[in-house]
């Protein structure tokens, strides 16, 4: 084993107390699905359902308790030049209609599936990562509705919450995530978030200035998915249409925000119920005989 | 090319129709948890009010009792059944491992267990006051009821508010109205029970039947906000699927908030004493709403979860959202206050003109 492999394979240094996370560059993205298997083959993760879906080449569907990178196919028909989105006869510089993203655990800044855990199962790591503790999680499954990305789930199999860790275990002994490690086009790419955040809106300058006007960036401050109260994700996106194409929300919201307006409200209208009650009774007994 | 706008209104686009978020695993034991704890939290308030307010005459010392068992079988019943729907039960004390304030779940479960203890120390002031010891149990039993009131007061409202905090479309978008509408129906089928047991007390229950009223008119008017909210922000009929609209329409709303309302507020404006069926219809009424509403919010708040459109269209840049741009404060009730204190006045004078 080599140490601090990292700063050998993605050019950094991995200290505790630093926050890390990816950048996916979706206009790099051949759809090989190398991230997919070297995610299952490193976290040892179980087969998912076999069988063809027709979804263009996606077989995996979506992010789930077994699968912690999940690579989106869209093939998008026509290119609107086209009438009657027949398919195009001439292909746009730089990527056909076929758009392929490799999704992930988006390990938010704020996360909603970390604040909704009542058993302190999910926790941020010292690398800014979130991560579900296998031996404390009681399958509540909580975590499941309050993610905005839906992205964790329970399992069939042990009734527990499981999610992409960033290979929290490859961190800490010097070694970048195995799905970065593995993506032969860089499209993944490893580091920490503020460098990675600089370098995602350095790529996009690039991608407009050469022509790509319709790329944007998913997750970063301000951007879209980094919405709600979540403020950033320290995986980021960079993608070629609106993120709903490829399955993911523009304006996300941190439900933990509702909390107070949501129990204040509740309580009023009890405390008003109390006091209504009260002025009814005190008048039904007024002028009556008091009692002995 | 057309640059990209970094926010866009959605047009419906989604990946092959699958889900964008992930549903609750929220089932009918939740569903019923929901339901049994909030007629028992309902209780155990109702039965506080009419501890401190009431004529201290038996028929309502039995009804407080009354409460005060309910309330204590609905804070023992729904953790038990929220124990067997964690999937891993034999970890279920890992709920009262930490406090974590931004979770609902944390802040129900604490809740849960303080109103189970105080609920049983409030029941056993009713057994020691029957027993012999009539002062001492009524003041052990207030000593512990008051707390129990709040903390159930809590409980009533940490469901709705449990559900809403989440991406789940149905409950998200109406949020903070949830918890008040599972309350106020708390309220009314609490509110049944105890009318249905104060057959001896035409005035206790009269009582009792205009509290029911109050609820169900709060009940109705949080309804008429949801359904505007659901518009704005996930779709015209978001309770949809076989059965399920004629379950939520017919059963929860019709049969369940508005013809108790209805029947209740006939049998007022005539202050006829002689209202016994009417007002144990009435009561039946509730208590259907009170069993189906909690059930229906989830199987729909579920199904709103699975479908792409309803999570993106409640996921939508406000600034594009098809109701106008929301004012401040529009979250809020309007006038809650006011139409309470208004129901309340109108109780009063149908009271006086009565008397």
């Amino acid at each position: 084993m080599i140490a601090d492999e990292s700063e050998l394979t993605a050019g950094v240094k991995i200290e505790p107390g630093r926050d890390y996370g990816f950048f996916t560059d979706s206009s790099l993205c051949i759809g090989c699905k190398a991230c997919e298997v070297a995610c299952k083959e490193w976290n040892a993760l179980p087969m998912d359902d076999f069988g063809l879906t027709g979804m263009s080449y996606d077989n995996t569907r979506a992010l789930s308790a077994s699968t912690w990178r999940h690579v989106a196919f869209i093939e998008k028909i026509s290119d609107g030049r086209s009438e009657n989105f027949s398919r195009p006869t001439a292909l746009k510089p730089y990527q056909s209609n076929w758009l392929m993203l490799s999704d992930v655990c988006k390990h938010c800044r704020r996360a909603g599936c970390l604040e909704a855990c009542p058993t302190g199962a999910l926790f941020r790591t010292e690398f800014g990562s979130v991560v579900v503790q296998q031996d404390i999680c009681n399958g509540c499954g909580y975590c499941v509705p309050s993610c905005p990305f839906g992205v964790v789930e329970l399992s069939g199999t042990d009734g527990k919450a499981h999610k992409c860790t960033l290979c929290y275990d490859r961190l800490k002994g010097g070694l970048e995530p195995a799905c970065a490690k593995a993506c032969p086009t860089n499209s993944i790419q490893f580091g920490e978030v503020g460098d990675l955040h600089e370098r995602a809106q350095r790529r996009l300058a690039e991608l407009r200035r050469i022509g790509r006007t319709d790329a944007q960036i998913y997750g970063t401050p301000g951007a879209q998915g980094a919405t709600g109260g979540i403020e950033s994700l320290h995986c980021s996106f960079l993608i070629l249409d609106k993120p709903e194409v490829y399955n993911l929300p523009q304006a996300p919201e941190l439900p933990m925000e509702r909390i107070p307006e949501s129990l204040k409200t509740g309580l009023g209208f009890w405390a008003g119920l109390a006091l209504a009650s009260g002025v009814l009774i005190a008048v039904s007994q007024w002028g009556k005989e008091p009692r002995q | 090319m057309k640059e990209q706008p970094a926010f866009a209104p959605y047009e419906g686009e989604n990946y092959y129709g699958l889900a964008a978020m992930k549903p609750s695993h929220y089932r009918w034991r939740i569903g019923t948890a929901f339901s049994l704890l909030g007629i028992g939290t309902g209780a155990q308030i109702l039965s506080t009010l009419l501890d401190v307010l009431g004529d201290g005459e038996k028929g309502d010392r039995d009804l407080v009792k009354l409460g005060r068992y309910m309330g204590l079988a609905g804070s023992v019943a729904a953790p038990l059944l929220y124990v067997l729907d964690l999937h891993t039960p034999q970890r279920w004390f890992n709920m009262l491992r930490i406090f974590r304030k931004s979770s609902m779940m944390s802040i129900g479960s604490w809740t849960l267990t303080g109103l189970g203890a105080l609920s049983a120390m409030a029941l056993l002031g009713s057994i020691v006051e029957e027993a012999g010891l009539e002062k001492g149990g009524k003041w052990a039993g207030r000593l512990f009821e008051l707390p129990a009131a709040l903390l159930a007061a809590l409980a009533s409202v940490y469901k709705g508010a449990e559900i809403e905090q989440t991406n789940t479309p149905l409950w998200a978008s109406v949020s903070p109205l949830l918890s008040t509408f599972l309350a106020s129906a708390d309220a009314a089928g609490a509110a049944s029970v105890l009318s249905l047991a104060a057959g001896g007390r035409p005035e206790t229950k009269k009582g009792l039947d205009a509290f029911a009223l109050l609820a169900g008119i709060m009940e109705m008017l949080v309804y008429a906000r949801m359904t505007q909210k659901w518009k704005e922000r996930v779709s015209s009929s978001p309770v949809q699927g076989q059965g399920l609209q004629a379950g939520w329409s017919g059963g929860a709303v019709a049969l369940g908030i508005i013809a108790p309302a209805v029947i209740r507020g006939l049998d007022l404006l005539k202050g006829s004493e002689k209202n016994n069926a009417s007002s144990a219809a009435a009561s039946i009424g509730s208590l259907i709403g009170s069993m189906l509403i909690p059930s229906l919010l989830i199987i729909a708040g579920n199904r709103t979860a699975g479908t792409p459109q309803d999570y993106f269209r409640y996921t939508e840049p406000q600034q594009f959202r098809r109701a106008a741009r929301q004012r401040p404060g529009q979250t809020q009730l309007p006038g809650a206050p006011l139409l309470l204190l208004g129901a309340a006045a109108l109780g009063i004078s149908l009271l006086k003109r009565r008397s």
